[in-house]
């Protein structure tokens, strides 16, 4: 969007990523109430502009690149939170109206295409393990390498997601990161990819700062309860 | 500049650590056409309960050496109890623990292939 706009594409992410790391002070405001997305999104845009001028970037560019990633992660977690299962995705919400269908299938293709340096690289690892036994399918919104020689467990990147040997998108997991609840892992995995939607590049160094593998991250809880129904955004407020 | 730091992050993030998310075995499938109510203990006295739908397949988050006892039944019947002692010798079945699935049947529990 920043090199679209005639500024450097780094400004634009450096724009994105410091207002990430503000969203959870700007996600207080007005309690979170949706009548105050638009003081949220302009918070947003104060925030990813002045962070693109100090950076050597154009005010206006980091400003609208902040503000469509504040409209789109608010857009997203009112749908995971007030939605139904499938509106917990990025764009695939249950919506009446032709445009809400069409902006929420924009808005998925944007989040795919936003995780899709996660997505190459889960490729490629994934793709490795082909030769030596992995298969392929396409399922909870990622490409899925099943039997997967090495390692026991999941793990995604992007919207792909790599089951080791053993491990299925249908197995049922209890006592996931201590969790006591009997979780499906496919669900679980889709979490993730969603997260990635939201994030794109910024999700890995966002989940390494939430705590990395451990129980106390808020984005495998967020996996945990996305699995078990609920919202997959790591800071959601409210039930 | 900033993007060459961005990408040098992401690439120290990738080795560091990315949601990885272990699945213990053993690995079982209810092969019953009925749910069967599965019980976990841990050392700690944790209690999950949860229940297995036919034909679906179970791992654990749970490490297995963290395991006092899990049972399964079904209807209030006990069908198989395993304690941490045969949770271990479940895992030596074969070299590779993840090649056997343990069935869950009627009459208890059996691996998909026989054990080395």
């Amino acid at each position: 969007m920043s090199t679209m706009g005639g500024g450097k594409f780094g400004h634009g992410f450096a724009s994105a990523a410091g207002t990430q790391l503000s969203s959870v002070m700007i996600d207080q405001i007005g309690n979170g109430a949706a009548s105050y997305k638009a003081h949220r999104i302009m918070a947003a845009a104060v925030v990813g502009g002045t962070i693109a001028e100090v950076t050597g970037g154009k005010f206006a560019n980091g400003a609208m690149t902040a503000a469509f990633a504040q409209a789109f992660a608010s857009s997203a977690q009112r749908q995971a939170m007030h939605g139904s299962q499938d509106a917990e995705q990025l764009g695939t919400g249950a919506e009446p109206s032709f445009g809400g269908r069409f902006m929420r299938g924009a808005l998925d293709v944007a989040g795919k295409i936003w995780a899709l340096p996660n997505t190459i690289i889960g490729t490629v690892v994934g793709l490795a393990g082909v030769p030596f036994g992995a298969t392929i399918s396409f399922g909870n919104n990622a490409i899925q390498f099943e039997n997967y020689p090495w390692g026991d467990g999941a793990i995604t990147l992007g919207n792909s997601v790599i089951y080791a040997r053993g491990t299925s998108p249908s197995q049922t997991v209890p006592g996931m990161y201590g969790d006591p609840r009997y979780l499906n892992i496919g669900r679980h995995e889709r979490g993730h990819t969603i997260q990635y939607q939201a994030l794109g590049p910024f999700f890995l160094p966002a989940y390494l700062l939430s705590g990395g593998i451990s129980a106390s991250n808020s984005f495998e809880q967020a996996a945990n309860n996305y699995a078990a129904g609920g919202s997959w955004w790591p800071w959601r407020r409210g039930p | 500049m900033i993007l060459r730091a961005l990408i040098l992050g992401l690439i120290a993030s990738l080795l560091a650590g990315c949601p990885y998310d272990r699945v213990h075995p053993p690995y079982l499938q209810n092969k019953m056409n009925v749910p069967v109510d599965v019980e976990i203990v841990l050392l700690e006295g944790v209690v999950s309960a949860g229940v297995l739908e036919p034909g679906g397949r179970l791992g654990f988050g749970y490490r297995p050496d963290s395991i006092a006892k899990v049972t399964f039944s079904v209807a209030e019947k006990v069908i198989d109890e395993i304690d941490a002692l045969r949770i271990a010798l479940m895992l030596k079945c074969t070299a590779d623990p993840r090649l056997v699935t343990w069935l869950i049947e009627a009459d208890g529990l059996r691996p998909s292939i026989p054990c080395s």
